[in-house]
């Protein structure tokens, strides 16, 4: 008897882009009204441990800053976590569709002091997400993550590899017999920096080396 | 080639660290070419398949290994001059000490120098290339792994940075830097990148050069 495949009855994607909802890039700040700093009254406190992360869906509508040279930045603020421990304090973008938000942050004192700045150059890629992370400094008291002007409405594209894996059930003589097949998946993603996304903003516990 | 998931990221704080100038590299583990078809038929069929997967993935080692002898190229001396290079370009005195590598573990004691060194650069490696899957939508295309750490030559248990970078990653692995390969080398197939053993190197060299150059600016 010929045996012929019967159904494929699951589907594993690992490419975390396919599952991503469509969201449409948010490039111009044009029409906004934006202030010379960012505000820092009333924001929510970061809490220390990855279940406290925060993830902030940013739609492009938030406070803005214009610098000198008027470039516009969308911006999300938090205040630090008020702890003596040391900890590793990141920030993750995360590619949705065809958008991602274009970070880049700041880390200011109690009085609204710039101390450190991290560029979006400082960001790398980490999967579907653009990350970047730093050890915490007892002086810094707020996190300002900013969209980058520089970046923003540049489009980029990669390739994705991954492999999916199928469940196969084939007739035979007397029932059948399921067997596991694997498939490649070699594919290009284009997406675009924004002034929306999705930010994810964790601060874990130092690991325990120093 | 590489797991889901690195271990957890240490990020380096430069201004924490000012007094790292001069930094050693240690040569790096390695344990020559992956030519991996991640994919393939013998994966369905359990132990069997697996011993004939092994054996072709045995056979694209071999293959890959006369390529680079052909070429004259040493991936492993490539990786530690890429590194060389980015970590003077982001201003750091570098210094290489060879030290044997029997096993895939970060070393436990660092060898000392008659020079003045701050810092141990200490790399374990990974390269090749990697095919999804058969076929010419899933070509071979070039692939590198580098899992680092820094340490203060004054006291080896601690650690300054630690990250590990994936030039080509399957899926969207977790904790690591990832690097999407660069479209311009892939071949639909080990003959067809047999027959090129110039290009073969080519992308491997920049899949170094990239990974090198991201673990630098870790530095910054």
């Amino acid at each position: 008897m010929r045996a012929r495949f019967l159904a494929i009855l699951f589907f594993v994607p690992v490419l975390a882009s396919c599952a991503a909802p469509p969201v449409v890039p948010v490039v111009s700040l044009a029409d906004r009204a934006c202030a010379a700093r960012p505000t820092l009254i009333g924001v929510p406190t970061l809490e220390l441990g990855d279940k406290n992360k925060m993830e902030i869906t940013v739609d492009g509508g938030e406070s803005c800053v214009q610098a000198a040279n008027g470039s516009r930045s969308i911006y999300v603020a938090v205040a630090l976590p008020l702890t003596s421990v040391n900890y590793v304090l990141s920030v993750r973008s995360t590619i949705l569709g065809q958008t991602v938000f274009a970070p880049r942050m700041a880390l200011l004192d109690g009085q609204g002091r710039t101390l450190r700045e991290i560029p979006r150059s400082a960001f790398n890629f980490h999967g579907s997400d653009i990350y970047a992370a730093v050890r915490s400094h007892a002086d810094e008291r707020f996190l300002v993550v900013f969209s980058d002007p520089g970046t923003v409405g540049q489009a980029e594209s990669q390739i994705h590899e991954g492999v999916q894996q199928n469940t196969v059930v084939v007739a035979a003589p007397g029932g059948s017999v399921a067997f596991t097949a694997f498939s490649g998946i070699d594919q290009t993603v284009g997406f675009n920096y924004a002034y929306n996304g999705r930010l994810t903003i964790s601060a874990d516990p130092f690991p325990g080396t120093n | 080639m590489a797991g889901c998931a690195g271990t957890p990221e240490i990020p380096y704080d430069h201004s924490a660290s000012s007094q790292i100038k001069s930094i050693a590299i240690v040569t790096p583990y390695s344990n020559g070419p992956t030519i991996v078809l991640t994919s393939s038929v013998g994966q369905s069929f359990g132990l069997v398949g697996a011993l004939i997967d092994a054996s072709m993935t045995s056979d694209r080692n071999s293959k890959f290994t006369a390529m680079m002898q052909s070429q004259n190229f040493t991936a492993d001396a490539y990786f530690v001059s890429c590194l060389t290079d980015s970590l003077k370009a982001e201003g750091y005195r570098v210094v290489i000490i060879p030290v044997p590598r029997p096993d895939d573990k970060f070393l436990v004691n660092y060898p000392g120098s008659d020079q003045k060194i701050d810092a141990y650069f200490d790399a374990r490696t990974q390269f090749g290339y990697i095919a999804a899957g058969i076929g010419g939508s899933n070509p071979y295309r070039p692939a590198f792994y580098a899992h680092a750490r820094l340490v203060k030559a004054t006291d080896s248990s601690a650690v300054l940075m630690e990250d590990t970078v994936m030039y080509n990653p399957l899926g969207s692995p977790k904790n690591m830097i990832t690097i999407a390969p660069n479209p311009t080398w892939h071949y639909v197939d080990m003959d067809a990148m047999t027959a090129d053993p110039t290009g073969a190197m080519s992308g491997l060299k920049d899949a170094e050069l990239k990974s090198a150059q991201a673990l630098a600016a870790l530095l910054k």
